[in-house]
């Protein structure tokens, strides 16, 4: 399956030998797949954001329709970035992974202050997190890294580069803080590190630093620990600290089978709090019943294994490692919000992908599987 | 070089430090199935639990979680009686109350809404200030059961000036038409509409309907839902209840009993109860003083409620905070609520009383059913005479002895002496089981709360004459030392007299729902037969000869068969504050009627007639005329054909008619019709006016005056004292006068009988032609 060709010309750091006005044709399942997760969840987020659009702003679909220009946008930006070819990313590395930086670093001064964290920089028009970009911006290093010096991947020094690529900007997410974001990162660049081919022997050691500090953090801190105990005993608090996740498990198991029917859901009428957001997964639940969400979860996984199949299929190092960069990044997201909603994990911040209200990161994320279709461009293209 | 060098390091490097692609990719494929496989499937178990397991349970949460009920009011039924008039009924009306938290949040001016709602509800400012000053509370009641256009004020107050805060709640008002007309029979209803005494208590399931319910799904801060689920219970007004009590008698009863107590200055209230003897349905029941159920915590009793003013008064005299004042206070108010209890109560089924003499009827008819004593029997009385097994000897109340009597003699006398004699000829353990089974020692079983059993003594007393010697027998023989209650002795006499089944005395004869429909019928129920229908006839007999001959004279009713029996008891068990036994009597008297085929047996009874005004207290004076007076009322209006021989005319009132202009032979055909003679005055051809005027009641047999000339006199006369008179005299001295005598009480002529009372008072002026109405008593009719 895997050409011996094809690894040698990897091996030599060789560039694209296809012709230039061939640039191949994107994977079908994917994009299909992708389209499909972006219509159900603007669907569902109308559904989800009905009752409390109207009740804030009067206007019951006021949260879809943003939605959904960001999305047909978002649509636009996917082709385009499928056009985009990948190495482009990697002779741009260094300069996306300083503006990164510097955007963290001006979060801290310029940015809006929501509950006691500093995470958006906004523009007036639109605003954003420049975390979504930081994800982004790792993997592309990391995966330049990985690739450059994939003759001594093993060494320590590799290590240390990418380690310290992944430190800067894990530091500055602390300081926002922006605890859900630092998780995130980290298990990515564990994860993407460990494919690479870094040493295990660190990688063990960094996992189980990782553990501990992990421990320590959930055990310190009224915070943090609030979280914890209204995670294994949600009831014991119901208006307060229990109050978003029991609300949560009220929604879901009263789904059962076949849910209460689309738009019929009743969770969503201010009991549940971001309910078009982060809690949006419940609503899912609740109105399509369990074979809906089951339905739901298998379009995520099949679009996460195909995502892994084009990293296998790549044609390079380098997008072997963007791709699963990429798609490892999308399974994180989709499966600690899908845990935090159905109260498997204390609670945390994080979104669900296509769903979850929220333009930029629903650009964000198009842009993202824009690039895993460029990078699939290139599995059709006959090497010459 | 260098480069070259580092470039062979490093190229060495790839064998030693490097990954080849196929390492790679069996990274990824370790990711995709951990990451795409393994954790979706413990995501997918995951909702398994909470959506397939746990569903019930998070469903049930979700649905307690969001939704409101909000009760619908049952209206409670209405209380007729035997002729659909209403007696107790329910109306809309709402609660008024303020949100105090609510009128904070919104900045609401107390000041203002304190002057408007205060003049709107008619309450102080102050008053509605304090009570939305206390903002930790959502729920403060102004004003309860608040009618219609009252409500309608407050609303557009509130909407006019845009306040948040004061809401009105539905409620009901229960009613009373009649007001104090058999209050402790029917009972009243608490502020939380629950029956609370009399018929409202014990019936109050059936009034009160069940409270339905409106469950709806709702948003949280009470926001609409788009698909919302409701579910509606409806509510069942409650059924209504139809008495076997007749408003007319009820009022009547009552009236008679209110003349009587003040009449003969009865100082601790009276009660009567009119049953019909054929059904057990009870027709009236009374316990005066009464109170108004529309206000039921007013005192209706104004000694009283003059006594706690002045008990009020003087606690709060105390200093303010001090042991003494908390203590008086305390004192005052188990006062008043011991006068609120006391004016609640329905004797008639909650007390025992003292029956005396009129007792004497059960241990006749036990003595003739028996067997024991027949009519031929004679018996002795010398107004004195010692009983073996009893240390005091015994003293008739006619001190003089009533001499040699037949059985209907000792019982037209009441002898005491005789009828200890028939006692101890029957014996305690028959006189037992005989009042055993007339019902003297267990409860009616009446359909109404709060029913006690009278006190009775045991069988060994009656009957072990060896231990207990014979006191307990004579005495209980003509009814001392025992207490039935009023209920348990008219249903024994209703016994005697109807042939002699004892039955189960009922209020409520059906039960409708709310379209109307009955629902479940009462009906004549017969526990037992105590005596045989022959020894009943007898009884009869025995009863109408008691008021035609007897005690009972002043229980006559002219123009119908009444029959009865006095009694009066001494309160033994009264003591003074000295510990001495009062000299209290209680009055009493139970009558018949019609005795040809007896339908209603009534019980008066008056509880303790003033000593100090000096009036001979018996039952045969007081009691016996208050009946005759219920009878006369009622017996009429319930279609008992009265039957008036000529002598009896004068009791009864004719229509004077008009004559003017007639001769003298048509004005005396016209009044020979309606049982009038006359007295033509001048001598002109026709008669120009006459006395009385035209429509004017009068007796019967009475003599009018008709003028031919112009001589009929226009002056006004004064009443005269006709106090203490005889027949013949009060005639003569009212005629003298041109004015009529229309006697009451009892017919008889005999130079004993005397006037006690007139209508009119002693003074007046009236036209000629007024008719006086007298009241003749017996003033030998002692007992």
């Amino acid at each position: 399956m895997f050409g011996k060709k094809k690894q040698a010309s990897q091996l030599t750091g060789a560039k694209d030998r296809v012709a230039e006005n061939d640039i191949g044709v994107m994977d079908l399942p994917y994009l299909l797949l992708t389209l499909l997760l972006v219509a159900i969840g603007l669907i569902m987020l109308f559904s989800a954001s009905f009752a409390r659009a109207y009740y804030i702003t009067g206007n019951s679909a006021s949260y879809f329709t943003s939605q959904l220009i960001f999305a047909v946008a978002g649509i636009a930006v996917l082709y385009g970035m499928s056009r985009v070819p990948y190495d482009w990313y990697r002779s741009m590395s260094k300069i996306i992974y300083f503006v990164t930086v510097g955007l963290l670093i001006a979060v801290k001064f310029v940015g809006t202050n929501v509950n006691g964290a500093t995470r958006w920089i906004n523009f007036g028009f639109v605003q954003f997190q420049p975390s979504e970009i930081a994800k982004f911006s790792l993997i592309v290093s990391l995966s330049v890294i990985m690739t450059r010096n994939q003759a001594n991947i093993k060494s320590f020094r590799v290590f240390a580069t990418c380690a310290v690529a992944m430190l800067l900007i894990a530091v500055l997410l602390i300081i926002e803080p922006h605890f859900s974001a630092t998780i995130m990162i980290a298990a990515l660049c564990f994860c993407m590190m460990a494919v690479g081919g870094t040493n295990w022997k660190f990688l063990s050691i960094v996992a189980a630093l990782a553990a501990a500090a992990l421990l320590f953090l959930l055990l310190s801190g009224g915070y943090t620990s609030d979280r914890i105990s209204a995670w294994r005993d949600p009831e014991a608090d119901p208006l307060d600290n229990g109050l978003q996740i029991l609300q949560s498990e009220y929604a879901i198991g009263s789904g059962g089978l076949l849910g209460l029917g689309f738009g019929k859901g009743r969770q969503k009428y201010l009991y549940l709090p971001e309910e078009h957001n982060d809690y949006i997964f419940a609503i899912v639940c609740e109105e399509l019943g369990f074979i809906g969400a089951l339905a739901i979860l298998i379009l995520f996984a099949l679009l996460i294994i195909r995502g892994y199949w084009i990293a296998m299929h790549a044609r390079d190092r380098f997008s072997m490692l963007l791709a699963t960069g990429l798609t490892t990044l999308l399974a994180i997201q989709v499966i600690l919000n899908v845990a935090v909603v159905s109260n498997l994990i204390p609670s945390t911040g994080i979104s669900l992908p296509f769903f979850s209200s929220g333009g930029t990161a629903l650009i964000m994320q198009l842009a993202e599987c824009g690039i895993m279709l460029n990078i699939s461009r290139s599995i059709s293209q006959s090497p010459k | 070089m260098k480069k070259n060098a580092r470039q062979r390091r490093s190229r060495s490097a790839v064998r030693q430090q490097g990954v080849t692609d196929t390492y790679v990719r069996k990274g990824i494929l370790a990711l995709m199935v951990l990451l795409g496989v393994i954790a979706f499937a413990v995501l997918a178990g995951r909702l398994v639990k909470l959506m397939i397991i746990d569903h019930d349970y998070y469903e049930s949460k979700a649905i307690s979680n969001q939704t409101r009920s909000t009760s619908v009011t049952a209206s409670r039924g209405t209380i007729y009686d035997r002729n659909m008039d209403v007696l107790a009924a329910s109306s809309s009306v709402e609660n008024i109350f303020l949100d105090p938290l609510e009128l904070e949040q919104n900045d609401v001016d107390v000041d203002a809404l304190a002057r408007n709602l205060a003049q709107i509800l008619d309450l102080e400012e102050s008053y509605i200030k304090e009570q939305a000053a206390d903002t930790s509370m959502r729920y403060k009641v102004i004003k309860r059961k608040q009618s219609q256009d009252v409500c309608d004020q407050v609303r557009e107050y509130i909407s006019e000036n845009n306040i948040i805060g004061v809401h009105l709640e539905p409620d009901s008002l229960r009613y009373y038409p009649n007001h104090e007309s058999a209050s402790q029979l029917l009972g009243f209803t608490n502020t939380e509409n629950k029956g609370s005494e009399g018929l409202e208590s014990y019936y109050n399931s059936i009034l009160e309907g069940t409270a339905g319910a409106v469950i709806t799904t709702k948003g949280n801060n009470e926001t609409e839902m788009l698909y919302s689920y409701e579910k509606y219970y409806e509510a069942s007004d409650g059924d209504s209840l139809v008495l076997t009590i007749d408003l007319t008698v009820q009022r009547a009863l009552e009236k008679q009993l209110n003349d009587a107590i003040d009449r003969y200055d009865v100082l601790n209230g009276a009660f009567g109860i009119v049953m019909d003897a054929q059904t057990g349905e009870i027709v009236a029941m009374a316990t005066m003083g009464n109170y108004d159920p529309n206000q039921y915590l007013t005192i209706y009793n104004t000694a009283v409620q003059a006594k706690l003013d002045e008990q009020y008064a003087a606690a709060i005299q105390l200093p303010e905070g001090s042991e003494e004042r908390e203590k008086a206070m305390a004192e005052y108010n188990d006062a008043v609520a011991e006068a609120r209890l006391k004016q609640w109560r329905n004797r008639c089924v909650s007390d025992g009383y003292e029956p005396g003499s009129t007792f004497k009827v059960i241990t006749l008819a036990s003595a003739i059913d028996s067997g024991a004593v027949t009519l031929e029997d004679t018996f002795y009385c010398a107004g004195v005479e010692k009983f073996e097994g009893r240390s005091q000897p015994l003293d008739c109340w006619q001190h003089s002895g009533h001499g040699s009597e037949t059985t209907a003699q000792a019982l037209q006398n009441s002898c005491n002496i005789a009828f200890a004699r028939i006692g101890l000829k029957m014996g305690g353990d028959t006189l037992y089981d005989y009042c055993s089974a007339f019902g003297l020692m267990e409860r009616t079983g009446i359909d109404l709360p709060g029913e006690a059993s009278g006190l009775f003594h045991t069988k060994e007393r009656l009957a072990d004459n060896d231990s207990y010697g014979t006191s307990y027998l004579i005495a209980t023989s003509f009814g001392q030392t025992v207490k039935p209650t009023p209920i348990e002795l008219v249903r024994a006499i209703s016994a005697v007299v109807n042939g002699g089944y004892l039955l189960q005395p009922y209020v409520v004869s059906e039960v409708l729902d709310a379209d109307g429909n009955v629902v479940k019928q009462n009906g004549r129920t017969v526990i037992r037969q105590v005596i045989s229908e022959e020894t009943s006839a007898t009884m009869c007999q025995l009863l109408e000869s008691v008021v035609t001959e007897g005690t009972a004279k002043n229980a006559k009713v002219v123009g119908f068969r009444v029959g009865g029996k006095t009694g009066t008891a001494e309160k033994v068990d009264q003591v003074d504050e000295n510990g001495q036994t009062t000299n209290d009597k209680i009055v009493s008297f139970v009558g018949v009627a019609p005795m040809n085929d007896p339908r209603y047996v009534v019980l008066v009874a008056l509880d303790t007639p003033n000593a100090a005004t000096g009036q001979y207290i018996s039952g045969g004076m007081m009691a016996a005329p208050t009946c005759a007076a219920v009878f006369e009322d009622i017996l009429p209006y319930l279609g008992i054909e009265p039957e008036y021989a000529q002598e009896d005319m004068s009791r009864v009132n004719v229509m004077m008619p008009d004559v003017i202009g007639l001769d003298e032979a048509a004005a005396s055909k016209l009044l020979a019709e309606s049982s009038l003679s006359y007295r033509l005055i001048g001598d002109g051809a026709n008669v120009v006016s006459q006395i009385p005027a035209a429509g004017k009641e009068l007796p019967g047999n009475s003599v009018v005056l008709l003028y031919t000339d112009s001589t009929m006199p226009t002056d006004k006369v004064e009443v005269p004292n006709l106090m203490g008179m005889t027949v013949s005299e009060a005639t003569q001295t009212l005629s003298e006068l041109g004015l009529y005598l229309q006697a009451k009480g009892t017919d008889s002529t005999a130079w004993h009988v005397v006037v006690t009372d007139q209508d009119i008072e002693v003074g007046t002026k009236v036209s000629r032609g007024t008719t006086i109405m007298v009241i003749f008593a017996d003033t030998t009719a002692m007992d």
